[in-house]
């Protein structure tokens, strides 16, 4: 055996103690029960054949679809005061973190790993999957460009390329993040950190003085996290500019196809689908008795990755072939139906840790500096017992699961009638449920061996 | 010799007593337990840990990092 260490573990029963420890989310989820796999599965199975036999066979989804939100309601959500509220509260929270980043202690109490791989990683997606693309409005960066931009006396939309690299800085981005929590050694501590957030801070000054504010819509990693996800909220904005509530199939349905974001949805579902097989103690006992545990660890990242994106790209290729049209340009009109189900997996992996570390990082932030303080008097906020009920949890789990895999095959279906022929688009969708099986019952399988 | 690790059931309330004994000077870090202690090479080392929340939770040391058990409070 190659680990350095040579030690030998003995477990009996007996009496209690007590020290203080670091890291962020130290717990994962008790195994999602064997019922709840067979269940989860069969729906899947059930709703994917409902779906191709009894589905419309016209495009029904339409930009122009939804019901109104109240005018009053829509004119404050709209308003400069309301948006300006929640960017300013954003940039309060900005510079607090960033007090406990440049001189708070590099303990477990420091809130900063809290807020990075729990607030960002975690609520901010989860927000987005309800209101929509928040972080647009609340993301800090933004003001840095204004900033420099303003001091500098250049326009705000100053571009020196009209390169168009669509999603793939996000896509890129969205992986460098996602090897920092998964991968990187030490990435909860303020070395790790201070350098992660200084090196993110660098590029998007870099990127957004040279692509413009198309810059945080297409390049910046957390922004488009939040517009996809925030394509399943409820809320969505019709062409006309009014609010409306619609179903949250209509925003995937109608995305534009674009550059990347194949590549985009394939890193957040590899992204935590490697996280969910991590957690398999099989893996770890092989992984940690390698040579180069980080480098393999990197290849097993990039090897999920590689194989959630290739196989919508294999199951494209055969829908477009079995349709009789070009291959070039399916996947990625097909690629948002990834959408649901990268949404589905998300909740499924990250609700608990969401709802018990959450509120431990608002305690957290009320001691930024490590002092013993409790300036924003949260300092004993302590998370709830009864949402992390194993029962609850696997419900939540599977649910959610089945739930995106059902979205992911109406999306599926509403661009592929739209894409393929219309004599073809039934068997033409075939691939792509077998692809969502797939996807499904290997997601629930993880959370089952887990 | 590092045995495999392996996951141990804790019933929630019930405590779990784990020895260990390292080659080399480490800490010995219980997840979610709040127990981190320092390990002398040679010496070997005993904690207590007291399912409360459920889930599951690991049991490292720190240098370099190396995973010892995981365990499953349910």
């Amino acid at each position: 055996m190659s680990a350095p260490a040579g030690v030998a573990a003995y477990l009996s029963w007996a009496a209690p103690a007590a020290l203080p420890a670091h890291g962020v989310g130290n717990r994962s989820d008790l195994p999602l029960p064997f019922e709840a796999l067979l269940i989860g599965a069969a729906l899947a199975l059930l709703a994917s054949f409902v779906g191709l036999a009894f589905l419309w066979r016209e495009p029904r989804l339409r930009p122009e679809d939804g019901w109104e939100v109240p005018r009053g309601v829509q004119a404050v959500l709209d308003a400069r005061w309301f948006r300006g509220l929640l960017a300013g509260l954003s940039l309060l929270l900005t510079c607090w973190v960033l007090l406990a980043l440049v001189l708070g202690r590099d303990d477990a109490n420091n809130p900063v790993p809290h807020v990075v791989y729990v607030w960002l990683w975690v609520g901010m997606p989860f927000l987005s999957l309800v209101f929509g693309a928040i972080w647009a409005i609340l993301n800090p960066v933004r003001w840095l460009h204004r900033g420099i931009a303003a001091l500098a006396r250049i326009p705000r939309d100053f571009t020196l390329t009209d390169v168009d690299l669509g999603f793939w800085p996000a896509a890129a981005g969205l992986f460098a993040f996602t090897w920092l929590e998964l991968v990187a050694p030490d990435g909860t501590t303020m070395l790790v950190l201070r350098l992660a957030i200084g090196l993110f801070v660098l590029v998007s000054i870099v990127g957004s003085l040279s692509f413009g504010e198309r810059w945080f819509r297409e390049g910046d990693p957390f922004e488009v996290l939040s517009r996809l996800y925030g394509q399943l909220s409820p809320l969505g904005r019709r062409p006309d500019g009014r609010l409306v509530l619609r179903t949250p199939v209509h925003g995937p349905s109608l995305l534009a196809a674009r550059r990347g974001l194949l590549a985009t949805a394939a890193v957040m579902l590899g992204g935590t689908a490697y996280d969910s097989l991590t957690a398999d103690i099989r893996y770890a006992g092989w992984v940690q008795s390698t040579a180069a545990p980080d480098l393999e660890r990197t290849a097993t990242l990039l090897g999920v990755i590689l194989l959630v994106g290739g196989a919508l790209h294999l199951a494209a290729a055969v829908s477009a072939w079995l349709s009789g049209v070009p291959v070039r340009g399916m996947a990625a009109d097909l690629a948002p139906s990834l959408l649901p189900i990268a949404a589905g997996y998300l909740v499924a992996h990250y609700y608990s840790l969401l709802v018990f570390q959450g509120p431990r990082t608002l305690a957290l932030l009320s001691d930024p500096l490590g002092v013993g303080a409790n300036w924003l008097g949260t300092g004993g906020v302590a998370p709830w017992g009864w949402p992390i009920q194993p029962t609850l949890v696997a419900a939540v789990q599977a649910g959610a699961i089945v739930l995106g895999h059902v979205l992911g095959v109406v999306v599926a279906h509403e661009r592929a009638i739209r894409v393929l022929p219309h004599r073809a688009a039934v068997v033409g969708q075939v691939p792509l449920m077998v692809l969502m099986i797939g996807y499904t019952v290997g997601g629930l399988s993880l959370l089952f061996s887990g | 010799m590092t045995p495999p690790p392996a996951q141990v059931d804790l019933p929630v309330g019930e405590m779990l007593t784990v020895v260990v004994t390292s080659d080399h000077d480490d800490e010995l870090h219980a997840h979610g337990f709040e127990v981190e202690v320092p390990l002398k090479a040679g010496v070997p080392t005993t904690i207590i840990l007291t399912g409360k929340d459920p889930g599951v939770f690991e049991v490292e040391l720190h240098e370099p990092a190396l995973t010892l058990l995981t365990v499953a409070v349910r």
